[in-house]
């Protein structure tokens, strides 16, 4: 197996792990089972009753894998441009969990992004960085796990990808089974979400339909019911202070998203329109 | 002298003179000829136009009768100008002024009455005594000698009828010489009463005039042998020595190391007053004998005595004693003549007054006519600046000045002319007159210089003594030992010259083939020679006691402060004067630092410079480490290989070693403070580093230090300048090679490696210290890191524990294997669990247990801290100017690729890894505390390190690892480890070679 094989395999592979991990999170663990903690430890804000828990499972398992947006774009005969990317400098502004966690979905979209345009030769740079950022997260076990793994294993074979993404569910949904870590998992959810809505709508808002590119201005559509889905997880986190100002972003865009009727979605003004709502947002949160 | 005093001394002249003897006279001509002593020809005219008007103005007061009242009144006039004389000259110049007034009134006739009182009035205002006033006004006045202590005369026969005075026989020599000594300052004085022509020092003497005679000074005439200065004052010192010096040698015999023989049994005795010539063909032991007898060989056996005091046994009752010339060069080059003796001297008489010494200086070096030199600078052999004879003379003013009792010179004539040799070998005669005991060894002598040694030590080769007796008497022993014609005739009939040579065509005579050709057989062998020597030897056996006399104790050692501030001084001064030296020293740090910093000046395409994004930090402060260690090194490599000679020397003042090398570090330490500063500056300004200046300098002068350190130990140890520039490399590829940017620790070959420790092999290097202290202080306490340093070393040993650390735990826990078993047991017992059963086995269900809750104890230690770092960088960002403050202190004071290395990221490995039964992150070296398993040492780049229950910061426990292996190299130089070491290999080489041979 080549090397560019390889990285597209890999990048693929984080890519995937990376954002239906996002779906699998869950909490287990209540407050009164802390018993050993130290007394002198707050309640962690992340903390959430069982009810928060179950709707975290339910709604993320509602929302498809924002790979799938991107993943149609060369489908659809939509050329590949850089100039939607989250440049890979900007990893060193950011400083709090919410920063990273946010801009960890976003770099992971654009590294799907990135490999199912055979882009190989950048997703490199996009995997160094989402490492950092993964390591800031606490996530580099479960990171280095799936990478490291790929990187040795000698798979010829491209079906195998499918075989992966899956084995790579399965351990990060546990490891964030175990790790309480909804909080952070909602915030990559978001990231990422909104970096899918951006690349797609940045590239497609002025593109006529035709019979190729249909299907992606159907998808498009569809993203108002995903978002409902997001909104109705982020209601859970309103007392996240840092997170609150994002989370009502999000709710602004939401109102945009719900006025949106089938025609709207490849009507290029109103496409232009909630392209530009949405760089508003995405741009706010990389810089 | 001074304008006044020559006036006042041409109004002397004037006062006296006669009037009717004004043009041409014999007065006028003394006057000018005293004047010429002190001016040039224009000048003299000068003042003998003014000595004519004094006299005419004096002249013309008087007439006839009046003269008598004239010179009452002028005698006033006498004592006023007497009085100015005495205010500017010192004593030996107004001895010389009373010679010339008493010559000036004596130039024409009879001294008369006037005149007589004139010149009593002067030299009792002089304060000269009667005695000398005495006998120098017989001696240029009177024809007949008067018999006095003060008095030599040298003539053809014995005069008997004097009975005080000196006598000294001259053969052919016709009429008398007369020479007066005036003790009280000690000059001499010589006058010719004859008809020969006589030179003094290549000026013809002429027989009414008295000259003086001065060190070095030599009558020469074509019927006699020349007249040396040291014969002459060696009729006034003889048998007066207030220290005698009893030199015995019993039977010292001597084997090298590989078993031949160096020296044959030799004894001897020797007093004050001996000049002792040793000769000999190269390869016949001169150097060897002259090493024993100074000391610095220890004799097979017999033994050397001084004063009744083993010279071997001991040495320390001796110091000062001795005194050694050796046939090198062993002058302090980049200083002058002046400097080179006022130091040593400083180093032998700590007991006397600056200004003693400074006079004793100079005394010295007019002795060996080095004064008019002695501002110049030495300079090196192929750089000269003083001639040769001039760095000879040098040289033994340096032993001189301290006038040992016992002085040896090895072939102190050799390269110089025939001139410069006889005043050298004049200087030691006069040295050995003084009470002294001389010996050098000598090649060719002419035969004046031959005839000077009271002795001669003839040696054979294989280190037979052959000789020991009269210089000229050996001549005709050896040819009366072959049989030759009129054995007694020992020097030339016609010109009475010796000729030293025919001693040596005789001692090696070779036997002739059948073709008359001389064969590479000696006629009469070493052994042979020695066997006559021998026998002659037993007839006068010396009495072989014993007995102690006092030694002289002009020498004295200074204290180690003292010794320590001359050293300091001389070497700076010396370090001073070398232009070279300085530029290149003062210029290589700047330099350096400039290239250094400049080349690593990285900043992104179409930015402006950020210190965050200088890719280049690493290889900055890396190389500035390298570049401490090298100027460090290099500025102390030759310093001690450099003074060997001269550290040879002082061996015989007994010095002290350790005021020596502290002097070394000492100065090496300032230059190494400088040009760190210098470094430090200039490239932590170009690069730009706003802040922690004094701790990269700290640590840069903490390297350089080191490298100081072992380069003196190498130029201690090492015995040549290329031998030493060669050692560099290897002493500074190691520090590169395991510094741990170039090659991780883990990383090299299997025996050397190690992971979760640096490896022994990079303890050793300075470099290591250095680079990883400035890294991690760079790294945790820059402006930008220090306020969030403390929250992320929490999250990110919580996050280790709860996740890496745990889960290896668990999985651990499961296997059975011996391995995995004693890394549960100790990390379980490491974090306090105590659930082993009797036979030390795991209670798993209550390890897990225990596991859990350690994790879970993690967790919240991880997420409040989390908490803490966000709520930090929130409160940052939520007003415009914080956050433009953080961001300017993050593009300031921190740097991206310090901290990926001091995070040490390792893609595409597992995060934990288990070495030696523990287990340790694999990452993040930079947030985890040293092991309190080791003492100080630690896993690189780690924070804190741990010493004696105790955790310190690593920059402070670094500095303190590079001291003190500074210290440790310091007392390897003191001792000479390295040096003792390399010997031994030597050894063992030769060893080798011996038994292969």
């Amino acid at each position: 197996m080549n090397n560019s094989k390889k990285i597209l395999l890999l990048g693929a592979t984080i890519s995937t792990v990376i954002l239906t991990s996002c779906g699998g999170n869950k909490e287990t663990e209540t407050p009164a089972a802390d018993t050993t903690a130290k007394a002198a430890a707050p309640a962690p804000a992340s903390t959430v009753d069982e009810m928060v828990d179950f709707k975290f499972h339910y709604l993320t398992a509602n929302i498809p894998s924002p790979m799938e947006l991107v993943d149609a774009l060369p489908k659809a005969g939509i050329a590949f441009s850089k100039d939607v990317l989250n440049v890979t400098e900007n990893e060193s502004k950011y400083n709090t969990s919410l920063q990273k966690a946010i801009n960890f979905g976003i770099y992971s979209v654009d590294m799907a992004y990135l490999t199912t345009n055979e882009e190989y030769s950048l997703v490199k740079g996009y995997l160094n960085t989402s490492r950092n950022l993964a390591k800031s997260l606490d996530l580099t076990e479960t990171f280095d796990k799936v990478v490291g793994n790929r990187l040795t294993q000698n798979s010829e074979n491209k079906d195998s990808l499918k075989k992966v993404i899956d084995e790579a569910y399965y351990e990060v949904d546990n490891y964030m089974r175990n790790n309480e870590r909804a909080l952070a998992a909602t915030q990559m959810l978001t990231g990422s979400w909104l970096e899918s809505q951006f690349i797609t709508l940045s590239l497609i808002k002025d593109v006529a339909k035709n019979e190729k590119n249909a299907m992606l201005f159907d998808k498009i559509f569809e993203q108002k019911r995903h978002l409902e889905s997001l909104v109705s997880l982020l209601k859970e986190y309103e007392k996240e202070k840092a997170f609150k100002p994002v989370i009502d972003q999000i709710y602004g865009l939401n109102n945009q998203y719900n006025s949106m009727k089938v025609d709207d979605a490849s009507n290029s003004v109103f496409l232009n329109k909630l392209a530009a709502s949405v760089a508003r947002i995405r741009n706010g949160l990389v810089k | 002298m001074s304008d006044k005093i020559l006036k006042a001394l041409i109004q002397l002249f004037a006062i006296i003179g006669k009037p009717h003897e004004i043009h041409g006279s014999a007065s006028r001509s003394t006057v000018a000829l005293f004047l010429k002593q002190a001016l040039n020809s224009e000048q003299v005219n000068e003042y003998l136009e003014l000595y004519d008007f004094f006299l005419k103005t004096y002249d013309n007061k008087s007439d006839g009768e009046k003269r008598i009242k004239k010179t009452a009144v002028s005698s006033v006039k006498v004592l006023v100008i007497c009085e100015q004389i005495n205010e500017a000259l010192t004593q030996k110049q107004k001895i010389l002024v009373l010679v010339r007034l008493i010559e000036y009134i004596h130039a024409s006739d009879e001294v008369d009455e006037q005149e007589f009182e004139f010149i009593n009035t002067v030299y009792s205002s002089f304060r000269i005594s009667d005695e000398e006033f005495e006998i120098l006004f017989n001696l240029i006045t009177q024809h007949d000698a008067k018999d006095n202590e003060a008095l030599l005369i040298a003539s053809e026969k014995n005069n008997n009828s004097y009975t005080k005075s000196k006598l000294l026989k001259i053969d052919h020599l016709q009429g008398e010489l007369r020479v007066v000594h005036v003790a009280s300052v000690d000059i001499y004085f010589v006058k010719y009463f004859g008809v020969l022509e006589l030179s003094l020092n290549g000026i013809s003497i002429s027989d009414f005039r008295i000259y003086q005679l001065n060190n070095g000074s030599s009558i020469r005439g074509s019927k006699i042998q020349p007249i040396y200065y040291s014969d002459i004052i060696s009729c006034f010192l003889n048998n007066s020595f207030k220290y005698p010096i009893s030199f015995k040698v019993k039977q010292i015999e001597y084997n090298f190391s590989d078993g031949k023989k160096g020296l044959h049994p030799l004894s001897f005795e020797e007093n004050s007053g001996n000049l002792i010539g040793i000769m000999g063909g190269s390869g016949a032991g001169k150097s060897t004998l002259l090493n024993i007898l100074n000391g610095n060989a220890i004799p097979s056996a017999g033994s050397v005595w001084i004063n009744g005091i083993n010279l071997h046994t001991d040495k320390a009752k001796l110091a000062g004693v001795i005194g050694f010339v050796s046939q090198d060069d062993l002058l302090i080059e980049d200083l002058s003549v002046y400097q080179n003796l006022h130091f040593n001297a400083q180093l032998c008489f700590s007991n006397w007054s600056d200004e003693k010494i400074v006079e004793k200086v100079n005394q010295t070096l007019n002795d060996l006519g080095l004064y008019e030199i002695r501002d110049l600078k030495v300079g090196s052999p192929l750089d000269k600046i003083i001639s040769g004879g001039q760095r000879k003379r040098l040289n033994i003013a340096l032993e001189l000045i301290r006038e040992p009792g016992v002085l040896f010179v090895d072939e102190p004539t050799s390269g110089l002319s025939s001139r410069d040799s006889e005043i050298i070998i004049d200087l030691l005669k006069t040295l050995a007159l003084k009470g002294k005991v001389v010996f050098v060894v000598i090649h060719q002598p002419s035969s004046d210089i031959f005839k000077v040694f009271d002795k001669l030590l003839i040696l054979d080769k294989g280190g037979f003594p052959i000789y020991l007796g009269n210089p000229v008497d050996a001549v005709s022993h050896f040819k009366s030992a072959v049989n030759y014609l009129n054995p007694n005739e020992s020097e030339c009939i016609l010109c009475g010259n010796v000729n030293p040579e025919q001693i040596f065509n005789i001692i090696e005579t070779r036997v002739l083939d059948e073709n008359g050709m001389p064969t590479n057989e000696r006629k009469i062998s070493p052994k042979e020679w020695n066997a006559i020597f021998i026998k002659e030897q037993s007839t006068e056996e010396n009495d072989g006691s014993i007995i102690y006399i006092p030694i002289d104790q002009t020498y004295k050692k200074p204290g180690l402060l003292k010794q320590f501030t001359v050293f300091v001084k001389r070497d700076v001064l010396a370090k001073i004067s070398n232009t070279q030296y300085l530029l290149i020293n003062a210029l290589e740090a700047p330099v350096l630092a400039f290239i250094l910093a400049f080349m690593t000046r990285y900043q992104l395409p179409g930015q402006s410079y950020t210190f965050y994004n200088n890719k280049n930090l690493v290889a900055y402060i890396f190389m500035s480490v390298i570049v401490a260690l090298f100027l460090g090194l290099t500025v102390s490599a030759e310093e001690i290989f450099k003074d060997r000679k001269i550290r040879k020397r002082e061996t015989f003042l007994n010095l002290s070693k350790g005021a020596y090398l502290l002097s070394k570090i000492f100065i090496l330490f300032i230059i190494s403070a400088l040009q760190t500063l210098f470094f430090t500056a200039i490239g932590n300004y170009i690069i730009g580093f706003q802040e922690m200046f004094l701790e990269y300098w700290l640590m840069l002068f903490a390297v350089s230090l080191f490298a100081n350190a072992l380069g003196l130990n190498i130029s201690s140890a090492f015995k040549s300048a290329v031998t030493i520039y060669i050692i560099i490399p290897f002493l500074i590829i190691p520090q590169l090679l395991l510094s741990g940017l170039l090659v991780k620790f883990d990383e090299l070959n299997p025996s050397l490696a190690a992971k979760s420790i640096v490896p022994k092999s990079g303890e050793i290097m300075a470099s290591r210290w250095a680079f990883e202290a400035l890294v991690v202080n760079q790294f945790k306490n820059n402006s930008y890191e220090n306020k969030i340093y403390a929250f992320e070393k929490e999250i990110i040993n919580a996050s280790y524990a709860k996740g890496l650390w745990h889960n290896k735990m668990i999985e651990l826990l499961e296997k059975k294997d011996a391995v995995s078993q004693q890394i549960v047991i100790n990390e379980l017992k490491a974090a306090g669990f105590n659930g082993f059963d009797a036979q030390q086995n795991i209670d798993v269900e209550k390890a897990k247990d225990f596991l859990s809750k350690i994790k879970k104890n993690n967790v919240d230690i991880y997420t409040r801290y989390n908490e803490l770092r966000d709520h930090y960088f929130e409160k940052q960002a939520s007003n415009e100017k914080l956050k433009n403050d953080l961001e300017i202190n993050k593009m300031q004071f921190h740097n991206a690729r310090i901290e990926d290395l001091a995070k040490n990221s390792r893609p595409l490995e597992d995060g934990i890894y288990a070495e030696a039964g523990w287990l340790h992150p694999n990452e993040n070296n930079i947030y985890f505390n040293a092991s309190n398993k080791h003492q100080i040492r630690a896993h690189f780049y780690a924070p804190q390190k741990f010493i004696a229950g105790k955790y310190y910061n690593t920059y402070f426990v670094n500095l303190l690892v590079i001291l003190t292996m500074t210290i440790g190299c310091l007392i390897a130089l003191y001792f000479d480890l390295l040096k003792i070491l390399i010997d031994s290999f030597q050894n063992i080489a030769f060893k080798i070679k011996l038994r292969k041979g």
